[in-house]
């Protein structure tokens, strides 16, 4: 184990770790049996990102980082699902690293295939406000705890600057395309998007599809 | 001894609280209050060790 050692003032030897947070502790492999598998599921849940600041996120006893339940506690709160088709969902993250710290830029773009005037005011909203993603991986072995993901939980996704809808597009049927994702005017996430599983895959989407019911 | 069942960590962002294992009673106890609901996951409110660190 690489470890340094400092003088202080009083003579104490005080113990520092090798980084910030402890360094790597686990390596990784590849599961020929159970590889892991690309693609999404094509439906996107988007919840207001001032609803999502009042629920109640609870985490795994063993791996505390692990989200198992986001339980919507306002009168009201619940989230939205915004269907794809083939690939028109497509979440990513990358790593931003300044001069002393760094981040993560969470980003789901995704189309919505409609156009009327009730989404039109949904879409105009979306662009005032910031929201937490659920994104659900495709589902195989391969893939682990890591089915269902949580983008923005932290900072939020905003609603990016360009093209939204060109009319005559064929390749997006005339859909309004949607790019969510953290600011670069804010900070950054602190994290990766944030697995979420609880028991088994059926569970967890029982408590995902829970998200689209309104609180009582 | 356990404060939390069922899981490792509990966060409630209305509070800024996040309950672990060894959070202190008075967190536990303001967390109830707001947010009653999670009383399910509390195994008990009084953590000794916690709770003589506060003083």
């Amino acid at each position: 184990m690489n470890k340094e050692y400092i003088k202080v003032p009083k003579g104490i030897t005080k113990h520092f770790k090798a980084s910030a947070c402890g360094g790597i502790d686990v390596g990784a492999g590849y599961d020929c049996a159970n590889p892991i598998v690309a693609g999404v599921d094509q439906r996107l849940i988007l919840i207001d990102k001032s609803v999502f600041d009042r629920a109640i996120v609870t985490y795994d006893v063993a791996l505390e980082t692990l989200i198992t339940d986001i339980l919507l506690s306002g009168v009201g709160d619940a989230g939205f699902a915004f269907e794809g088709i083939r690939r028109s969902l497509n979440p990513q993250s990358a790593f931003v690293p300044a001069t002393v710290t760094v981040g993560y830029d969470h980003q789901v773009t995704f189309q919505i295939f409609e156009i009327s005037q009730i989404q039109k005011d949904n879409i105009e909203k979306l662009g005032l406000s910031k929201v937490v993603a659920i994104v659900q991986n495709v589902n195989a072995a391969g893939n682990e705890d890591s089915v269902f993901e949580v983008f923005g939980k932290d900072v939020g996704l905003e609603m990016q600057a360009g093209a939204m809808r060109i009319n005559t597009d064929i390749e997006t049927n005339s859909s309004y395309t949607i790019d969510l994702k953290t600011s670069d005017e804010s900070g950054k996430e602190p994290k990766l998007p944030t697995s979420w599983f609880d028991t088994d895959f059926a569970t967890t989407l029982a408590k995902v599809d829970a998200l689209l019911v309104p609180i009582p | 001894m356990k404060l939390l069942k069922n899981v490792g960590r509990l966060e409630i962002k209305s509070l800024g609280i996040t309950l672990t294992q060894d959070s202190k009673s008075s967190d536990v106890e303001r967390a109830l209050k707001h947010e009653p609901t999670i009383s399910k996951f509390i195994e008990q409110t009084k953590i000794n060790k916690n709770d003589k660190k506060e003083k």
